[in-house]
């Protein structure tokens, strides 16, 4: 998914890019929301396992999960409490490029399933727990369902015409939001100038990575770092194996193109002592002139094409008769939703001072040996 | 080599302007001059700011080498101000250079005295610049009175609207349970109205009407027994001003952004 250990290069080479902040930090902005990919963490965190009965996820009727319904409604309510709007985009048509990922990903479902079962059988629990989570397929439906909730709760929406962290980054770009809510990295690489990652995890700060610092940080332009990104591995066409993200930081940096790169890959091949095994295999499909052109021009509705976003307040009867009697929410849990809906009525409408103050930055002269910001760095992981 | 040193002998002066911070912002970078300390900080949500500036007038002894910025953590500074007795007075005071901040608590008959070394941390702060505002409505009450009012709406509401004209100020919610207002009439001395009236907007009489959470008023208030007066500025679209004047010692501001009311959409982002 998205760029292949794109996430620790950046702590390795631009920390600064990366800040951890609070939701609170974020009163009065506008958000957007990569939805599909917050359908799939959703799904795999309400998976609960019962012993003896196998692993059971949260189902309406028909037998169709709705797990993500519950997060997405949650998600929306503690944004709006913290005055923040979301505005949630949702996959369109994958696009051709990423067909062979997608075979991939559907091949490796099917035999997590079948793995399930399996380990099911001989009674290994907690491996058939894992496997149950790389097995979760989103249907249509499950998706119209949500949007079909977002709808009754009169939230915006974006359906996007491709990729929705493409979508998202063009949203940014076009300032209709602040920051694009993902995981997958190639938001960036799509050019959302703020990507915010760990809505998932409520025990982590949410990280907000700002790009035109990773491009100073990698002391790269912006056509570079889209080359880097496709040399780490993308979604859109397999990757050259012996090039991890180190090599690619490496020989972009050096050499600036991928058309470049390759010819000394070229080279280093031929120099290569064993004829039968080549030091770098370039697949014979490398699409990466497809793959650069779609992250520069992806297809994304633009801002004249777009509706106005407006955040108003749930159809109340609508939205319970909806997940009450079709999606097999009890009623309880839907007023006490509503509730929060109202009481979180007005905290949007707080204006933060930036908006009316010019801001700087200053920092302290005092000589300390440790610093706020290395005990903040603690936990992170050094690029290996 | 010490490079400041300030002293205080109502170390509860002190202690009441870091109950007053210490709500609104936990880390702050304290700047101090040979003019006086000062610092600027705000909210971690960017609604709120405090500035506050101390005039070395004010203090019985104070000393700046070199101007310095600290970094200090409000909540500890708050813990250790816990360890002075209420007549004791207070000593401030760091090297060049400085990795913590010394403070000493000296009983007045000199019988005991309390030191702590208070570690300093190295922060990034946000620092705003203000621009001079004139302001159409400036507004001059009893700090307690304004205190009462809002713990007493803040119960109601978490949004009190502020209307001002040259003969009333209005203070107004709306909850779940109603609505009402208190309105306070200028005539009789207990409010004061000032302010630039020709900058009005085009309702008649309404000098300001504006909107503020009242979380963060309630905060502002903790100021209030630094002052016997508060004096709110306000203009249209702009953030409200709380000024405390400590006598002698300086000045305490607080900035807070105004919240739109429904139906307005913003284009902040």
């Amino acid at each position: 998914m998205g760029i292949h250990k794109l996430m620790s290069l950046i702590d390795e080479k631009a920390p600064d890019a990366v800040k951890e902040i609070t939701l609170d930090t974020l009163t009065g902005k506008k958000v957007a929301i990569d939805a599909s990919m917050c359908i799939y963490q959703f799904l795999i965190s309400t998976q609960t396992l019962k012993q003896g009965f196998g692993v059971t996820e949260l189902r309406d009727k028909d037998g169709n999960l709705t797990g993500h319904l519950v997060g997405i409604l949650n998600r929306t309510l503690s944004l709006l409490d913290h005055g923040i709007k979301p505005i949630w985009v949702f996959d369109g048509k994958a696009p051709q490029l990423k067909a062979g990922e997608l075979e991939e990903r559907k091949e490796k479902k099917k035999e997590a399933k079948e793995k399930m079962d399996q380990l099911m059988e001989e009674g290994k629990d907690d491996e058939a727990a894992k496997m149950a989570q790389r097995s979760i397929r989103v249907t249509p439906e499950m998706t119209e369902d949500a949007k079909k909730m977002l709808r009754l709760c009169n939230i915006p929406m974006v359906e996007a015409p491709s990729e929705a962290e493409a979508q998202c980054a063009q949203m940014v770009k076009d300032e209709l939001a602040f920051a694009t809510v993902t995981e997958d990295m190639d938001a960036l690489t799509f050019g959302t100038t703020v990507l915010l990652r760990g809505f998932g995890n409520r025990k982590d700060p949410i990280r907000q990575i700002t790009l035109s610092k990773v491009l100073e940080g990698f002391e790269m332009s912006m056509d570079e770092f889209i080359d880097l990104c496709i040399l780490c591995g993308c979604d859109y066409t397999s990757s050259i194996s012996g090039i991890g993200p180190v090599k690619a930081f490496k020989y972009i940096t050096q050499y600036k193109t991928i058309e470049e790169v390759l010819e000394v890959l070229e080279k280093e091949n031929t120099k290569s002592k064993s004829a039968t095994k080549k030091r770098y295999q370039i697949p014979e499909e490398f699409l990466y002139k497809e793959s650069r052109a779609f992250f520069n021009e992806p297809d994304v509705t633009k801002k004249e094409d777009l509706e106005e976003f407006k955040w108003g307040t749930p159809e109340e009867e609508a939205l319970t008769k909806f997940l009450t009697e079709e999606k097999g929410f009890s009623e309880v849990t839907v007023n006490n939703a509503l509730k929060k809906f109202k009481k979180t009525k007005g905290k949007a409408n707080q204006k933060r001072l930036d908006t009316f103050f010019k801001m700087g930055t200053k920092k302290s002269t005092s000589k300390v040996t440790k610093t706020k910001a290395a005990v903040k760095s603690k936990g992170k992981k050094s690029f290996k | 080599m010490t490079n400041f040193k300030c002293k205080l002998a109502d170390c509860q002066k002190f202690k009441r302007i870091v109950d007053a911070l210490k709500d609104l912002v936990s880390d702050v970078n304290i700047d101090t001059s040979a003019t006086g300390i000062s610092l600027q900080a705000m909210d971690s949500s960017h609604v709120a700011l405090v500035s506050l500036m101390m005039n070395q007038e004010g203090f019985d002894y104070f000393k700046c080498e070199k101007p310095a910025t600290i970094g200090v953590s409000i909540g500890n500074l708050s813990k250790v101000l816990k360890l002075a007795n209420p007549e004791d007075s207070i000593t401030l005071e760091f090297d060049e250079d400085p990795s913590c901040l010394t403070i000493i608590f000296e009983s007045s008959t000199n019988s005991k005295s309390t030191t702590f070394n208070l570690n300093l941390l190295t922060l990034e702060s946000e620092n705003m610049g203000i621009p001079d505002t004139e302001y159409t409505s400036e507004i001059t009450m009893n700090s307690n009175e304004f205190t009462k009012i809002c713990k007493e709406l803040g119960v109601i509401s978490d949004t009190v609207g502020i209307t001002t004209t040259l003969d009333y100020v209005e203070f107004s919610v709306t909850g779940d349970i109603g609505s009402g207002n208190i309105k306070i009439n200028t005539s009789t001395g207990e409010i004061d109205q000032s302010g630039n009236p020709d900058a009005k907007g085009d309702k008649a009489d309404v000098l300001v009407e504006l909107s503020f959470a009242l979380k963060y008023l309630t905060m502002f208030t903790k100021a209030a027994p630094l002052a016997n007066e508060v004096s709110l500025q306000m203009s249209k679209d702009t953030p409200l001003v709380v000024q405390f004047e400590m006598s002698g010692l300086g000045n305490l501001f607080y900035y807070l952004a105004p919240k739109i009311t429904d139906g307005e959409e913003t284009d902040a982002s």
